[in-house]
Protein backbone atom coordinates (compact mmCIF):
# COMPACT_ATOMS: atom_id res chain seq x y z
CA UNK A 1 0.00 0.00 0.00
CA UNK A 2 2.92 2.32 0.73
CA UNK A 3 4.25 1.68 -2.78
CA UNK A 4 0.85 2.67 -4.16
CA UNK A 5 0.88 6.03 -2.37
CA UNK A 6 4.50 6.58 -3.43
CA UNK A 7 3.37 6.18 -7.03
CA UNK A 8 0.54 8.66 -6.41
CA UNK A 9 3.13 11.09 -5.06
CA UNK A 10 5.46 10.58 -8.04
CA UNK A 11 2.74 11.28 -10.57
CA UNK A 12 1.61 14.31 -8.57
CA UNK A 13 5.16 15.71 -8.47
CA UNK A 14 5.64 14.99 -12.20
CA UNK A 15 2.44 16.88 -13.11
CA UNK A 16 3.32 19.81 -10.87
CA UNK A 17 6.80 20.00 -12.42
CA UNK A 18 5.27 20.00 -15.90
CA UNK A 19 2.94 22.83 -14.80
CA UNK A 20 5.82 24.84 -13.30
CA UNK A 21 7.78 24.49 -16.56
CA UNK A 22 4.83 25.01 -18.94
CA UNK A 23 2.71 27.39 -16.87
CA UNK A 24 -0.54 26.69 -18.73
CA UNK A 25 -2.70 27.39 -15.67
CA UNK A 26 -0.91 30.52 -14.57
CA UNK A 27 -0.38 32.10 -17.97
CA UNK A 28 -3.55 31.08 -19.79
CA UNK A 29 -6.38 29.73 -17.63
CA UNK A 30 -6.22 32.25 -14.76
CA UNK A 31 -6.03 35.43 -16.91
CA UNK A 32 -8.82 34.10 -19.16
CA UNK A 33 -11.01 33.25 -16.13
CA UNK A 34 -10.34 36.68 -14.60
CA UNK A 35 -11.39 38.27 -17.87
CA UNK A 36 -14.65 36.27 -17.78
CA UNK A 37 -15.37 37.57 -14.24
CA UNK A 38 -14.72 41.09 -15.49
CA UNK A 39 -16.94 40.79 -18.56
CA UNK A 40 -19.91 38.97 -16.99
CA UNK A 41 -21.43 42.12 -15.43
CA UNK A 42 -21.44 43.79 -18.83
CA UNK A 43 -23.80 41.03 -20.00
CA UNK A 44 -25.98 40.71 -16.89
CA UNK A 45 -26.25 44.43 -16.05
CA UNK A 46 -24.09 46.39 -13.62
CA UNK A 47 -26.64 47.14 -10.87
CA UNK A 48 -24.82 46.82 -7.55
CA UNK A 49 -27.63 44.81 -5.90
CA UNK A 50 -27.66 42.29 -8.76
CA UNK A 51 -23.87 41.91 -8.75
CA UNK A 52 -23.81 41.42 -4.98
CA UNK A 53 -26.34 38.61 -5.35
CA UNK A 54 -24.76 36.77 -8.29
CA UNK A 55 -21.10 37.22 -7.26
CA UNK A 56 -20.51 33.88 -5.46
CA UNK A 57 -22.37 31.89 -8.12
CA UNK A 58 -20.44 33.64 -10.88
CA UNK A 59 -17.14 32.83 -9.16
CA UNK A 60 -17.91 29.11 -9.04
CA UNK A 61 -19.32 29.05 -12.56
CA UNK A 62 -16.08 30.56 -13.85
CA UNK A 63 -13.95 28.26 -11.66
CA UNK A 64 -15.78 25.18 -12.94
CA UNK A 65 -15.75 26.17 -16.61
CA UNK A 66 -12.12 27.23 -16.63
CA UNK A 67 -11.19 24.59 -14.07
CA UNK A 68 -12.20 21.93 -16.55
CA UNK A 69 -9.82 23.55 -19.03
CA UNK A 70 -7.12 23.21 -16.37
CA UNK A 71 -7.97 19.57 -15.63
CA UNK A 72 -8.03 18.82 -19.38
CA UNK A 73 -4.89 20.86 -20.17
CA UNK A 74 -2.81 19.44 -23.04
CA UNK A 75 0.03 18.45 -20.69
CA UNK A 76 -2.30 16.03 -18.90
CA UNK A 77 -2.90 14.06 -22.11
CA UNK A 78 -0.70 11.07 -21.40
CA UNK A 79 -0.90 9.24 -24.69
CA UNK A 80 2.14 8.12 -26.65
CA UNK A 81 5.67 8.01 -25.21
CA UNK A 82 4.75 9.37 -21.75
CA UNK A 83 2.14 6.64 -21.35
CA UNK A 84 4.59 3.97 -22.54
CA UNK A 85 7.23 5.14 -20.08
CA UNK A 86 4.78 5.13 -17.16
CA UNK A 87 3.52 1.67 -18.12
CA UNK A 88 7.05 0.29 -18.38
CA UNK A 89 7.82 1.80 -14.98
CA UNK A 90 5.10 -0.43 -13.52
CA UNK A 91 2.75 2.43 -12.60
CA UNK A 92 -0.54 1.27 -11.10
CA UNK A 93 -3.29 2.84 -13.28
CA UNK A 94 -5.31 3.80 -10.18
CA UNK A 95 -2.24 5.48 -8.63
CA UNK A 96 -1.67 7.38 -11.88
CA UNK A 97 -5.26 8.57 -11.93
CA UNK A 98 -5.20 9.67 -8.28
CA UNK A 99 -1.84 11.43 -8.72
CA UNK A 100 -3.07 13.34 -11.76
CA UNK A 101 -6.32 14.20 -9.94
CA UNK A 102 -4.40 15.51 -6.95
CA UNK A 103 -2.24 17.71 -9.17
CA UNK A 104 -5.32 19.08 -10.94
CA UNK A 105 -7.02 19.67 -7.57
CA UNK A 106 -4.05 21.71 -6.32
CA UNK A 107 -4.05 23.78 -9.51
CA UNK A 108 -7.81 24.33 -9.28
CA UNK A 109 -7.50 25.38 -5.65
CA UNK A 110 -4.87 27.87 -6.83
CA UNK A 111 -7.25 29.18 -9.49
CA UNK A 112 -9.93 29.65 -6.81
CA UNK A 113 -7.51 31.44 -4.50
CA UNK A 114 -6.67 33.94 -7.24
CA UNK A 115 -10.23 34.47 -8.47
CA UNK A 116 -12.01 34.72 -5.09
CA UNK A 117 -10.46 38.09 -4.07
CA UNK A 118 -11.10 39.37 -7.58
CA UNK A 119 -14.76 38.41 -7.25
CA UNK A 120 -14.95 40.21 -3.87
CA UNK A 121 -13.47 43.34 -5.44
CA UNK A 122 -15.64 43.30 -8.58
CA UNK A 123 -18.96 42.08 -7.16
CA UNK A 124 -18.80 43.04 -3.44
CA UNK A 125 -20.98 40.12 -2.26
CA UNK A 126 -23.28 40.60 0.72
CA UNK A 127 -22.51 39.18 4.15
CA UNK A 128 -19.37 38.53 6.14
CA UNK A 129 -17.49 35.40 5.17
CA UNK A 130 -17.12 32.33 7.36
CA UNK A 131 -13.54 31.65 6.30
CA UNK A 132 -13.44 28.10 7.62
CA UNK A 133 -16.46 26.99 5.59
CA UNK A 134 -15.20 28.79 2.48
CA UNK A 135 -11.79 27.09 2.73
CA UNK A 136 -13.36 23.65 3.19
CA UNK A 137 -15.75 24.23 0.27
CA UNK A 138 -12.89 25.39 -1.96
CA UNK A 139 -10.74 22.36 -1.10
CA UNK A 140 -13.56 19.81 -1.49
CA UNK A 141 -14.76 21.50 -4.69
CA UNK A 142 -11.25 21.56 -6.19
CA UNK A 143 -10.77 17.88 -5.36
CA UNK A 144 -14.08 16.91 -6.93
CA UNK A 145 -13.35 18.93 -10.06
CA UNK A 146 -9.83 17.51 -10.24
CA UNK A 147 -11.12 13.94 -10.01
CA UNK A 148 -13.92 14.50 -12.51
CA UNK A 149 -11.67 16.33 -14.97
CA UNK A 150 -9.01 13.61 -14.75
CA UNK A 151 -11.57 10.84 -15.26
CA UNK A 152 -13.00 12.59 -18.31
CA UNK A 153 -9.47 13.42 -19.49
CA UNK A 154 -8.70 9.69 -19.50
CA UNK A 155 -11.77 9.07 -21.66
CA UNK A 156 -10.74 11.63 -24.28
CA UNK A 157 -6.99 10.96 -24.21
CA UNK A 158 -5.40 11.12 -27.64
CA UNK A 159 -8.55 12.35 -29.42
CA UNK A 160 -8.45 15.27 -31.84
CA UNK A 161 -11.73 16.56 -30.41
CA UNK A 162 -10.34 16.42 -26.85
CA UNK A 163 -10.63 20.13 -26.04
CA UNK A 164 -14.26 20.38 -27.16
CA UNK A 165 -15.44 16.93 -26.14
CA UNK A 166 -13.85 16.98 -22.68
CA UNK A 167 -15.94 19.88 -21.32
CA UNK A 168 -19.09 18.46 -22.97
CA UNK A 169 -18.61 15.25 -20.98
CA UNK A 170 -17.34 16.87 -17.77
CA UNK A 171 -19.70 19.82 -17.28
CA UNK A 172 -23.05 17.94 -16.89
CA UNK A 173 -21.77 15.72 -14.03
CA UNK A 174 -20.16 18.84 -12.51
CA UNK A 175 -23.60 20.38 -11.86
CA UNK A 176 -23.75 19.03 -8.26
CA UNK A 177 -20.29 20.55 -7.64
CA UNK A 178 -21.50 23.91 -8.95
CA UNK A 179 -24.65 23.75 -6.81
CA UNK A 180 -22.78 22.69 -3.67
CA UNK A 181 -20.00 25.26 -3.94
CA UNK A 182 -22.23 28.18 -4.98
CA UNK A 183 -25.02 27.49 -2.47
CA UNK A 184 -22.47 26.60 0.20
CA UNK A 185 -20.72 29.93 -0.33
CA UNK A 186 -24.08 31.74 -0.07
CA UNK A 187 -24.72 29.98 3.23
CA UNK A 188 -21.21 30.72 4.51
CA UNK A 189 -21.58 34.42 3.64
CA UNK A 190 -24.84 34.62 5.57
CA UNK A 191 -23.29 32.82 8.58
CA UNK A 192 -25.70 29.87 8.24
CA UNK A 193 -23.04 27.17 7.96
CA UNK A 194 -22.55 24.98 4.90
CA UNK A 195 -22.39 21.48 6.35
CA UNK A 196 -24.99 19.89 4.04
CA UNK A 197 -23.30 21.29 0.92
CA UNK A 198 -19.89 20.22 2.19
CA UNK A 199 -21.21 16.70 2.82
CA UNK A 200 -22.54 16.60 -0.75
CA UNK A 201 -19.04 17.46 -2.01
CA UNK A 202 -17.44 14.85 0.24
CA UNK A 203 -19.90 12.21 -1.01
CA UNK A 204 -19.16 13.19 -4.59
CA UNK A 205 -15.41 12.95 -3.96
CA UNK A 206 -15.83 9.48 -2.46
CA UNK A 207 -17.97 8.31 -5.38
CA UNK A 208 -15.46 9.66 -7.91
CA UNK A 209 -12.52 8.00 -6.12
CA UNK A 210 -14.33 4.65 -6.08
CA UNK A 211 -15.32 4.93 -9.75
CA UNK A 212 -11.82 6.07 -10.70
CA UNK A 213 -10.02 3.27 -8.85
CA UNK A 214 -12.40 0.61 -10.21
CA UNK A 215 -12.30 1.79 -13.83
CA UNK A 216 -8.70 3.06 -14.05
CA UNK A 217 -7.49 -0.33 -15.32
CA UNK A 218 -9.86 -0.68 -18.29
CA UNK A 219 -9.34 3.01 -19.22
CA UNK A 220 -5.58 2.68 -18.98
CA UNK A 221 -5.47 -0.20 -21.46
CA UNK A 222 -7.08 2.02 -24.12
CA UNK A 223 -4.21 4.50 -24.04
CA UNK A 224 -1.49 1.94 -24.79
CA UNK B 1 -11.33 -12.73 -20.00
CA UNK B 2 -13.25 -15.81 -21.06
CA UNK B 3 -13.89 -17.78 -24.24
CA UNK B 4 -15.26 -16.62 -27.57
CA UNK B 5 -17.50 -13.58 -27.26
CA UNK B 6 -21.19 -14.26 -27.65
CA UNK B 7 -22.97 -12.92 -30.71
CA UNK B 8 -26.64 -12.12 -31.07
CA UNK B 9 -28.12 -11.90 -34.53
CA UNK B 10 -31.89 -11.59 -34.56
CA UNK B 11 -33.40 -12.59 -37.89
CA UNK B 12 -34.69 -9.71 -40.05
CA UNK B 13 -38.15 -11.31 -39.84
CA UNK B 14 -38.12 -11.05 -36.05
CA UNK B 15 -37.13 -7.39 -36.26
CA UNK B 16 -39.90 -6.67 -38.78
CA UNK B 17 -42.46 -8.51 -36.64
CA UNK B 18 -41.39 -6.46 -33.61
CA UNK B 19 -41.83 -3.30 -35.66
CA UNK B 20 -45.33 -4.32 -36.75
CA UNK B 21 -46.34 -5.10 -33.16
CA UNK B 22 -44.90 -1.74 -32.03
CA UNK B 23 -46.86 0.08 -34.75
CA UNK B 24 -50.13 -1.67 -33.83
CA UNK B 25 -49.61 -0.88 -30.14
CA UNK B 26 -48.77 2.75 -30.96
CA UNK B 27 -52.00 3.10 -32.96
CA UNK B 28 -53.98 1.47 -30.13
CA UNK B 29 -52.30 3.64 -27.51
CA UNK B 30 -52.95 6.76 -29.56
CA UNK B 31 -56.64 5.85 -29.92
CA UNK B 32 -57.01 5.24 -26.18
CA UNK B 33 -55.20 8.50 -25.40
CA UNK B 34 -57.45 10.53 -27.71
CA UNK B 35 -60.68 8.93 -26.46
CA UNK B 36 -59.82 9.18 -22.75
CA UNK B 37 -61.82 11.84 -20.84
CA UNK B 38 -60.23 15.26 -20.39
CA UNK B 39 -58.53 15.74 -17.03
CA UNK B 40 -60.43 17.86 -14.51
CA UNK B 41 -57.84 20.62 -13.92
CA UNK B 42 -55.40 20.30 -16.82
CA UNK B 43 -57.99 19.76 -19.57
CA UNK B 44 -56.80 18.55 -22.96
CA UNK B 45 -53.14 19.28 -22.11
CA UNK B 46 -53.16 16.21 -19.87
CA UNK B 47 -53.19 14.02 -22.99
CA UNK B 48 -49.56 15.00 -23.51
CA UNK B 49 -48.77 13.01 -20.39
CA UNK B 50 -49.73 9.81 -22.25
CA UNK B 51 -46.61 10.47 -24.33
CA UNK B 52 -44.47 12.24 -21.72
CA UNK B 53 -44.66 9.64 -18.93
CA UNK B 54 -44.10 6.55 -21.14
CA UNK B 55 -41.22 8.43 -22.84
CA UNK B 56 -39.38 9.00 -19.59
CA UNK B 57 -39.97 5.44 -18.33
CA UNK B 58 -38.75 4.06 -21.67
CA UNK B 59 -35.70 6.34 -21.53
CA UNK B 60 -34.86 5.08 -18.02
CA UNK B 61 -35.15 1.48 -19.20
CA UNK B 62 -33.06 2.14 -22.34
CA UNK B 63 -30.30 3.87 -20.38
CA UNK B 64 -30.46 1.08 -17.78
CA UNK B 65 -30.05 -1.50 -20.56
CA UNK B 66 -27.11 0.55 -21.82
CA UNK B 67 -25.56 0.39 -18.34
CA UNK B 68 -26.00 -3.39 -18.03
CA UNK B 69 -24.65 -4.00 -21.52
CA UNK B 70 -21.66 -1.74 -20.80
CA UNK B 71 -20.86 -3.75 -17.65
CA UNK B 72 -21.33 -6.95 -19.69
CA UNK B 73 -18.83 -5.61 -22.23
CA UNK B 74 -16.20 -4.80 -19.60
CA UNK B 75 -16.56 -8.31 -18.12
CA UNK B 76 -16.83 -10.40 -21.30
CA UNK B 77 -15.51 -8.07 -24.06
CA UNK B 78 -18.40 -9.14 -26.27
CA UNK B 79 -18.95 -7.00 -29.41
CA UNK B 80 -22.67 -7.71 -29.08
CA UNK B 81 -22.64 -6.11 -25.63
CA UNK B 82 -20.94 -3.03 -27.04
CA UNK B 83 -23.48 -2.77 -29.86
CA UNK B 84 -26.37 -3.30 -27.43
CA UNK B 85 -25.04 -0.66 -25.05
CA UNK B 86 -24.54 1.89 -27.85
CA UNK B 87 -27.92 1.17 -29.45
CA UNK B 88 -29.82 1.29 -26.14
CA UNK B 89 -28.19 4.58 -25.10
CA UNK B 90 -28.78 6.12 -28.53
CA UNK B 91 -32.47 5.23 -28.37
CA UNK B 92 -32.53 6.35 -24.73
CA UNK B 93 -31.30 9.78 -25.82
CA UNK B 94 -34.12 9.91 -28.37
CA UNK B 95 -36.74 9.16 -25.69
CA UNK B 96 -35.10 11.64 -23.29
CA UNK B 97 -35.39 14.33 -25.98
CA UNK B 98 -39.04 13.39 -26.46
CA UNK B 99 -39.55 13.66 -22.68
CA UNK B 100 -38.06 17.15 -22.62
CA UNK B 101 -40.03 18.29 -25.63
CA UNK B 102 -43.42 17.02 -24.43
CA UNK B 103 -42.68 18.30 -20.92
CA UNK B 104 -41.96 21.78 -22.25
CA UNK B 105 -45.12 21.86 -24.34
CA UNK B 106 -47.17 20.59 -21.38
CA UNK B 107 -45.52 23.20 -19.14
CA UNK B 108 -46.45 25.97 -21.56
CA UNK B 109 -50.14 25.00 -21.34
CA UNK B 110 -50.34 24.19 -17.61
CA UNK B 111 -47.67 26.39 -15.97
CA UNK B 112 -47.67 29.14 -18.62
CA UNK B 113 -43.93 28.84 -19.35
CA UNK B 114 -41.84 26.68 -21.67
CA UNK B 115 -39.04 26.33 -19.12
CA UNK B 116 -38.95 26.70 -15.36
CA UNK B 117 -35.57 26.94 -13.61
CA UNK B 118 -37.18 26.07 -10.30
CA UNK B 119 -38.21 22.66 -11.61
CA UNK B 120 -35.48 20.26 -10.54
CA UNK B 121 -36.83 17.43 -12.72
CA UNK B 122 -36.76 19.56 -15.86
CA UNK B 123 -33.25 20.91 -15.27
CA UNK B 124 -31.79 17.53 -14.25
CA UNK B 125 -33.35 15.87 -17.32
CA UNK B 126 -31.71 18.49 -19.56
CA UNK B 127 -28.36 17.82 -17.86
CA UNK B 128 -28.86 14.08 -18.38
CA UNK B 129 -29.69 14.68 -22.04
CA UNK B 130 -26.55 16.73 -22.69
CA UNK B 131 -24.37 14.20 -20.88
CA UNK B 132 -25.58 11.40 -23.13
CA UNK B 133 -25.23 13.62 -26.20
CA UNK B 134 -21.60 13.80 -25.11
CA UNK B 135 -21.56 9.99 -24.96
CA UNK B 136 -22.77 9.80 -28.57
CA UNK B 137 -20.15 12.36 -29.62
CA UNK B 138 -17.41 10.39 -27.87
CA UNK B 139 -18.57 7.27 -29.65
CA UNK B 140 -18.20 8.95 -33.04
CA UNK B 141 -14.83 10.49 -32.17
CA UNK B 142 -12.86 7.30 -31.56
CA UNK B 143 -11.62 5.36 -34.58
CA UNK B 144 -10.29 2.24 -32.88
CA UNK B 145 -13.17 -0.19 -32.17
CA UNK B 146 -11.66 -1.66 -28.98
CA UNK B 147 -10.75 1.71 -27.48
CA UNK B 148 -14.18 3.08 -28.40
CA UNK B 149 -15.97 0.14 -26.79
CA UNK B 150 -14.01 0.31 -23.50
CA UNK B 151 -14.21 4.08 -23.06
CA UNK B 152 -17.90 4.24 -23.97
CA UNK B 153 -18.62 1.34 -21.60
CA UNK B 154 -16.98 3.29 -18.77
CA UNK B 155 -18.97 6.40 -19.66
CA UNK B 156 -22.20 4.40 -20.01
CA UNK B 157 -21.74 3.06 -16.48
CA UNK B 158 -20.76 6.38 -14.89
CA UNK B 159 -23.51 8.35 -16.65
CA UNK B 160 -26.34 6.18 -15.35
CA UNK B 161 -25.81 7.63 -11.86
CA UNK B 162 -27.81 10.61 -13.09
CA UNK B 163 -30.97 8.59 -13.78
CA UNK B 164 -31.99 8.05 -10.12
CA UNK B 165 -31.07 11.70 -9.47
CA UNK B 166 -33.50 12.77 -12.21
CA UNK B 167 -36.27 10.48 -10.96
CA UNK B 168 -35.99 11.33 -7.27
CA UNK B 169 -35.25 15.04 -7.80
CA UNK B 170 -38.95 15.78 -7.30
CA UNK B 171 -38.74 14.22 -3.83
CA UNK B 172 -35.31 15.58 -2.85
CA UNK B 173 -35.84 19.21 -3.90
CA UNK B 174 -38.64 21.71 -3.43
CA UNK B 175 -39.82 21.95 -7.03
CA UNK B 176 -42.71 22.93 -9.24
CA UNK B 177 -42.88 19.48 -10.87
CA UNK B 178 -45.45 17.13 -9.39
CA UNK B 179 -44.22 14.09 -7.49
CA UNK B 180 -44.13 10.63 -9.08
CA UNK B 181 -47.61 9.24 -9.81
CA UNK B 182 -46.71 5.79 -11.10
CA UNK B 183 -43.15 4.76 -10.05
CA UNK B 184 -43.43 5.73 -6.39
CA UNK B 185 -41.53 4.52 -3.35
CA UNK B 186 -44.86 3.14 -2.11
CA UNK B 187 -45.78 1.26 -5.28
CA UNK B 188 -49.23 0.19 -4.07
CA UNK B 189 -50.47 3.77 -3.69
CA UNK B 190 -50.51 5.10 -7.24
CA UNK B 191 -51.99 8.60 -7.27
CA UNK B 192 -53.28 8.42 -10.83
CA UNK B 193 -57.02 7.99 -11.52
CA UNK B 194 -57.90 4.50 -12.78
CA UNK B 195 -59.53 5.92 -15.92
CA UNK B 196 -56.13 7.21 -17.10
CA UNK B 197 -54.20 4.06 -16.25
CA UNK B 198 -55.52 2.21 -19.35
CA UNK B 199 -54.26 4.69 -21.98
CA UNK B 200 -51.06 5.22 -20.02
CA UNK B 201 -50.42 1.47 -19.81
CA UNK B 202 -51.18 1.01 -23.52
CA UNK B 203 -48.84 3.86 -24.48
CA UNK B 204 -46.13 2.48 -22.20
CA UNK B 205 -46.44 -1.00 -23.75
CA UNK B 206 -46.24 0.54 -27.23
CA UNK B 207 -43.15 2.58 -26.33
CA UNK B 208 -41.41 -0.42 -24.77
CA UNK B 209 -41.96 -2.59 -27.85
CA UNK B 210 -40.84 0.36 -30.01
CA UNK B 211 -37.71 0.55 -27.86
CA UNK B 212 -36.96 -3.12 -28.51
CA UNK B 213 -37.56 -2.63 -32.24
CA UNK B 214 -35.36 0.47 -32.51
CA UNK B 215 -32.55 -1.17 -30.51
CA UNK B 216 -32.66 -4.28 -32.71
CA UNK B 217 -32.59 -2.17 -35.88
CA UNK B 218 -29.74 -0.01 -34.55
CA UNK B 219 -27.74 -3.09 -33.52
CA UNK B 220 -28.22 -4.62 -36.97
CA UNK B 221 -27.06 -1.40 -38.66
CA UNK B 222 -24.03 -1.29 -36.35
CA UNK B 223 -23.11 -4.88 -37.18
CA UNK B 224 -23.47 -4.26 -40.91
CA UNK B 225 -21.36 -1.10 -40.64
CA UNK B 226 -18.67 -3.06 -38.81
CA UNK B 227 -18.74 -5.72 -41.53
CA UNK B 228 -18.38 -3.04 -44.22
CA UNK B 229 -15.54 -1.42 -42.25
CA UNK B 230 -13.89 -4.84 -41.98
CA UNK B 231 -14.20 -5.43 -45.74
CA UNK B 232 -12.86 -2.00 -46.67
CA UNK B 233 -10.11 -2.14 -44.03
CA UNK B 234 -11.22 1.11 -42.39
CA UNK B 235 -11.90 1.47 -38.68
CA UNK B 236 -14.35 4.35 -38.73
CA UNK B 237 -16.74 4.46 -35.80
CA UNK B 238 -20.13 2.86 -36.04
CA UNK B 239 -22.65 5.33 -37.40
CA UNK B 240 -19.96 7.72 -38.59
CA UNK B 241 -20.54 7.19 -42.30
CA UNK B 242 -21.86 10.39 -43.86
CA UNK B 243 -22.22 9.25 -47.44
CA UNK B 244 -22.14 6.20 -49.68
CA UNK B 245 -18.84 4.37 -50.12
CA UNK B 246 -16.80 5.73 -53.02
CA UNK B 247 -17.53 4.09 -56.38
CA UNK B 248 -21.25 3.78 -55.69
CA UNK B 249 -23.84 6.12 -57.11
CA UNK B 250 -27.13 7.01 -55.52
Amino acid sequence: MTAFWKQVGWVFVKDMRVEVRGGTTLRTAIPFAALALLLAPLATGTETALLRRIGPGMLWLVVILFGMAVALRPESDESGPVRDLLTLSGLDPAAGLLGRSLASAVLLFGVTLVLAPLMVVLYAPEGSPGWGWLALLAIAGAMAMGLLGTLVGALVTGLRARTALGPLLAIPPAVPILLATARGTDSALSQRGSLSWLLLLVAMNLALVIVGVLLAGPMDETTR
Amino acid sequence: MTGAPATLRPRPGVITATGVVALCLLVGGLYMSVTAPAEETQGEAARLLFVHVPSVITAYIALGAGLLAAAWYLIRRSPTADRLSAAAIEVGVLFTAMTLLTGMIWGRFVWGVWWDWGDARMVSTAVLFFFYVGYLTLRRSIMDARVRAVRCAVLGIVGFVQVPIVHYSVLWFRTLHQGPSVIRPDLANSTIDAVFLGPLGAALAAFLVALVYLVLVRMRIARLEEEISGLSGTTQPVGASVGPPSGLSV
